[in-house]
């Protein structure tokens, strides 16, 4: 049996084998009670448009994703002009198709289809995987590490429901109306904005599981393992169940009510949490009739309430939430709050009843460091399975070249474009020489089942475009006595390095180090909104962790490589000589362990290739040479830049980096 | 003082005759086949709305950017504009859509069939909305080799792009701050000409694109070029609602219009033909709309007190306070037109310091309340209700 099951894979790795092969049951999967219902309600309502789950690696997070789709009910025949010839597509057989986090534009969005082209001189589409993924689920693994160039097309077809090609030589409108489920670990950073923005439901599950339940996950994973099959049969019942559940809270979804009131509440958590934007209202909404549809009611009730705003609201919190007073006095309208006091007092019982439907949400899932975006960005990448950026093919494809660059890759669209116009002679000439010619070449001329005949003349090449430029990291040091100065300097240096930026897409992020860590303050960003809306006055005095402010440096300019941006380099503003190593205990405080580590640490910035400058903020006149040292000790350019004038760094951080775009 | 009155706001005779130009199109969908959020249907985000329909109204103001943050309705309120949008007279046949009350301004094939013609047929047509989508490549966006015709017949055909399609229309940039900057040269080429010029793989064209930029996006997201941005007439701010009726009013309409949306769309039948009426009435009247001297002046006082460079601001303001002053049917703009388009006619236009924090709109809104002391309502966007 097994060997025939090995015999038919190999004749047949197309969607032939997919009807035999069989996924882990989504009824099988032990826990994770939220990222369950968050799917379910996706299926009562696609117009949820997705969900985006965090959690630990390993937790079977993309398990249930993948075994997702199994459980929609069948879709309509009628796949709109995206159709796509089903002997030509693999995937098709399956209800979800997974995006490849290294997909090129082409794939994505559609191109030419280079062999019918070819074979029948028209112009045929080939569509992209957007919209193949059309009436179906589209499933990324690792989202966060998704570059931002394919979030934005994927947010955009989100949003409209289409596709807009318009690439070489192509115009075309498609439908992709998908449902999106994205699975990430929340420890190497988050999803892109505009995603989380566009998805109804974001699910962060980072909940242990008991010891029992341990226990059954991996003795049904050896179950499944032994036997795929009886295993997927044990759970038939459960799945029946599952998916009849699914068609019948479709079938009622259209008749669930819900009351003004209850719209009131939704919208009033979603301003005292600090919700951007309305469309997470509505996708609340949504997610409560859902919710009811699913438990067999009809019409919403606080329970459907409670399971929206942790679902749809919560994940989006960007406040805390407070009592009611403190957001009273954040209003930025003093006339609007007084407005929204009046219109309190008239309906008494509701904030009392918002406050425990915020309190019950929050109790059922809060992360930790909801408010602390930094820290999620914070650790180590892993990389390993990682595809890693290759820099040649990646970026975007802007126009052809005749001019063969290494590694380049043929430009169909401006190929046949250079061919075109000598094809009626060289039709002409082939039959010509077929004339002339005689016997075996003759018939390889008839035989040849290209009509368009391209020369190694009319070759052209993409040219592609990478939008990464440089990830500048300001680190500063915010243990001594003027870190407020050296923040407004840095901060004044990043704003106007952002200003120039949108040349050469550059980045900034900036961190800071005292005591005995080092805190990410800015995430990478472009924004020079962001960059202003920085606190000036931080916690600054005790111990300085200048290896602890590298390390998150190469932690930052890592995780951005894999985001696409492949170059960066380190500001470090300090005035004294680090007195905290990155061990714990005394020894890892003296001044031959410190030096130790910041001479490996110097190592590594060169081997990573981050470019380092050391600003020294001291004033000469108690300046030791330490500044100088460091900078030796890191292989680093030194500034004596003793005032806090961000004109200054600027202009030295410009003179440096002006010399690496010309290099490179 | 300024050309302020393009001899192309005068309307044809043949269009002015036919006043009763029926306004219900049926266009109920886009031309992609999805059905349209009803403009009148939005809630809030009056700035936007006017912005819109003041560039509807004139398209010579240079279009409208509007930022802020997700999920407001952007890109909603741009999508819902393309159903506003009176009618056009066309050149029958002609791919670039050419007005044939403008012989300056017509393609090769129009101009060399109006010299052998003496005439040319027209048609009615609607105005494009065309979309600019993020992955697109330079060759669609300008337009290139025809390359069936060139397999098929051997002939070196001119395929026209966005641009040919996007002439006398507009052009849509959805995150617009995202923008390549390759695309970025090519628009900015042909919005400062109003002529597209190809020359590539063998071809040579040029053709008219005269079109009005709309552009949406999130400023988190990115910066965008100065001279992009200043090729923008109106910038407008859009952020989250905080009034928790207008947002529970969101949350319904949104909802009844996902449900039934030729439904909700036959609900906002009767507002959205009142809208499309009063816009084009507002056309019609544009060129009547006298400006006088004391207003020009107050605007160049303005500008100058806030240091803008350049006369795209002074330009834009009073472009802009003449189509206002249309719509609001007056023949004559006046003080309010002015203080209800000046903030978003120079917020993008006043230098920037790098670590100014104050908001520009509010330095405008000072510097207005110093010119003009007896102010009626700051921002008086009663226009749109």
């Amino acid at each position: 049996m097994i060997k025939t099951t090995i015999e038919s894979s190999f004749i047949d790795p197309g969607h032939g084998s997919a009807s035999r092969r069989v996924g882990y049951p989504f009824a099988a999967v032990v826990g994770h009670r939220t990222v369950k219902q968050a799917l379910l309600l996706l299926a009562i309502d696609p117009r949820l448009k997705g969900a985006l789950i965090a959690s630990e690696s390993g937790s079977g997070k993309s398990i249930l994703a993948r075994a997702f789709g199994s459980l929609l009910p069948p879709r309509g025949v009628d796949c709109g002009r995206s159709r796509v010839d089903p002997s030509r597509d693999r995937e098709l057989a399956s209800d979800t198709i997974e995006l490849p986090l290294n997909i090129t534009e082409d794939r994505l969005l559609g191109g030419l289809d280079l062999e019918r082209t070819i074979a029948t001189g028209r112009r045929e589409i080939a569509a992209g995987l957007l919209a193949q993924a059309n009436g179906r689920v589209l499933y990324v693994n690792d989202i966060n590490l998704l570059d931002s160039n394919t979030a934005t097309h994927v947010a955009h077809a989100l949003d409209s429901g289409q596709v807009h090609l318009e690439r070489e030589g192509l115009s075309a409108i498609h439908d992709a109306d998908f449902m999106f489920v994205g699975t990430f670990n929340s420890a190497e950073g988050d999803a892109s904005s505009l995603l989380r923005d566009r998805v109804g439901l974001i699910v962060d599950s980072r909940t242990e599981c008991s010891a029992d339940e341990n226990a059954e996950i991996i003795a049904r994973a050896f179950q499944f393992d032994k036997d795929p099959f009886n295993f997927a049969d044990d759970f038939a019942f459960e799945t029946a169940r599952l998916k009849s559940d699914i068609e019948a809270a479709r079938a009622r979804l259209p008749g669930v009510r819900v009351s003004k009131n209850q719209v009131r509440q939704i919208s009033q958590i979603g301003m005292r949490l600090g919700v951007e934007g309305n469309r997470a209202d509505v996708f609340a909404l949504k997610a409560a009739r859902a919710s009811a549809a699913l438990a067999g009611r009809d019409a919403v009730t606080e329970d459907d309430l409670v399971a929206a705003i942790q679902l749809v609201l919560v994940p989006r919190a960007t406040t805390l939430p407070s009592p009611s007073e403190e957001t009273k006095e954040q209003a930025p309208d003093l006339e609007e709050a007084n407005h929204r006091e009046a219109g309190d007092g008239d309906r008494d019982s509701i904030p009392g009843a918002i406050e425990d439907l915020i309190i019950q949400a929050i109790d059922a899932q809060l992360p930790k460091d909801l408010l602390s975006p930094a820290q999620r960005i914070a650790r180590p990448a892993r990389t390993g399975k990682r595809i890693k950026a290759s820099t040649s093919i990646r970026g975007r494809y802007v126009r052809s070249a005749i001019n063969r660059t290494r590694d380049a890759r043929v430009a169909i669209d401006a190929t046949l474009r250079a061919a075109a116009p000598f094809q009626l002679f060289r039709r002409a000439q082939g039959d010509l020489n077929r004339k002339w010619s005689s016997g075996a070449e003759a018939i390889k001329d008839a035989m040849a089942p290209a009509r368009v005949k391209i020369d190694a003349g009319d070759l052209r090449f993409k040219e592609f475009k990478k939008r990464s430029g440089i990830l500048f990291i300001f680190a500063v040091d915010v243990s001594g006595s003027m870190a407020l100065n050296r923040i407004a300097q840095a901060k004044g240096a990043l704003t106007r390095l952002l200003q120039q930026a949108y040349l050469h897409r550059d980045k900034v992020a900036l961190i800071t180090f005292r005591g005995e860590k080092s805190d990410v303050l800015l995430a990478p960003t472009r924004s020079v909104e962001l960059a202003k809306q920085l606190v000036d006055g931080l916690p600054a005095g005790g111990g300085t962790p200048l290896s602890a402010g590298i390390v998150k440096t190469i932690e930052l300019a890592r995780l951005a490589r894999l985001r696409g941006t492949s170059r960066a380099m380190l500001v470090l503003f300090t005035d004294g000589r680090a007195n905290v190593g990155l061990g714990e205990g005394r020894a890892s405080r003296t001044a031959s362990t410190i030096l130790d580590e910041l001479r490996r640490l110097g190592a590594l910035l060169g081997s990573e290739e981050i470019s380092t400058v050391v600003v020294d903020t001291k004033s000469r006149f108690v300046s030791s040479g330490d500044g100088e040292a460091l900078a030796r000790i890191l292989g680093a350019r030194y500034f004596y830049l003793p005032r806090a004038d961000a004109g200054a760094v600027y202009d030295a951080i410009a003179s440096i980096t002006r010399v690496r775009r010309e290099q490179s | 003082m300024y050309a302020l009155r393009p001899p192309f706001l005068k309307m044809p005779k043949e269009l002015k005759s036919k006043s009763a130009i029926s306004n219900e199109r049926v266009t109920s969908r886009s031309s992609s086949g999805r059905a349209v959020y009803p403009f009148t249907a939005i809630v809030g985000q009056r700035e936007m709305k006017l912005a819109l329909i003041l560039s509807a109204i004139d398209p010579n103001i240079g279009g409208v950017i509007i930022m802020g943050h997700r999920g407001t309705g952007k890109s909603t309120g741009v999508r819902a504009l393309a159903d506003l949008l009176p009618p056009i007279k066309k050149v029958k046949g002609c791919v670039y859509a050419c007005d044939p009350y403008r012989p300056n301004e017509l393609c090769k094939d129009c101009a060399d069939r109006l010299s052998a013609d003496r005439s040319l047929p027209t048609v009615r047509g609607v105005v494009p909305v065309v979309d600019l989508p993020l992955g697109a490549t330079e060759d669609r966006v300008c337009g290139t080799l025809d390359i069936e015709r060139a397999l098929v017949d051997g002939v070196k055909a001119f395929e026209p792009g966005l641009l040919a399609r996007a002439n006398r229309g507009f052009l849509y940039i959805d995150e617009v701050n995202l923008l390549d900057d390759h695309l970025v040269d090519v628009l900015l080429d042909a919005a400062a000409s109003g002529r597209n010029v190809v020359e590539r793989e063998g071809i040579s064209v040029t053709h008219p694109a005269r079109f009005v930029l709309i552009g949406s996006g999130n400023p988190e997201e990115g910066e965008l070029r100065p001279q992009l941005l200043d090729r923008f007439g109106l910038y407008t701010q859009i952020t989250t609602i905080t009034d928790l009726e207008e947002r529970v009013e969101i949350v319904e309409r949104r909802e009844r219009f996902d449900d039934a949306p030729l439904a909700f769309r036959a609900a906002n039948a009767n507002e959205q033909g009142k809208l499309r009426r009063r816009i084009m009435r507002a056309k019609k009247l544009l060129a009547r709309v006298e400006i006088d001297r004391e207003l020009l002046m107050l605007i160049a006082r303005l500008c100058v007190s806030l240091k803008v460079d350049g006369h795209r601001g002074e330009m834009t303001i009073a472009r802009a306070a003449r189509a206002l002053a249309a719509f609001e049917g007056r023949a004559s703009a006046n003080a309010y037109d002015v203080e209800s388009v000046a903030v978003m006619s120079l917020r993008h236009r006043l230098r920037r310091d790098p670590l100014e924090t104050v908001d520009s709109g509010l330095r405008i809104e000072q510097v207005l309340s110093q010119l003009i002391p007896m102010r009626s309502t700051p921002a008086a966007l009663r226009a749109v209700r």
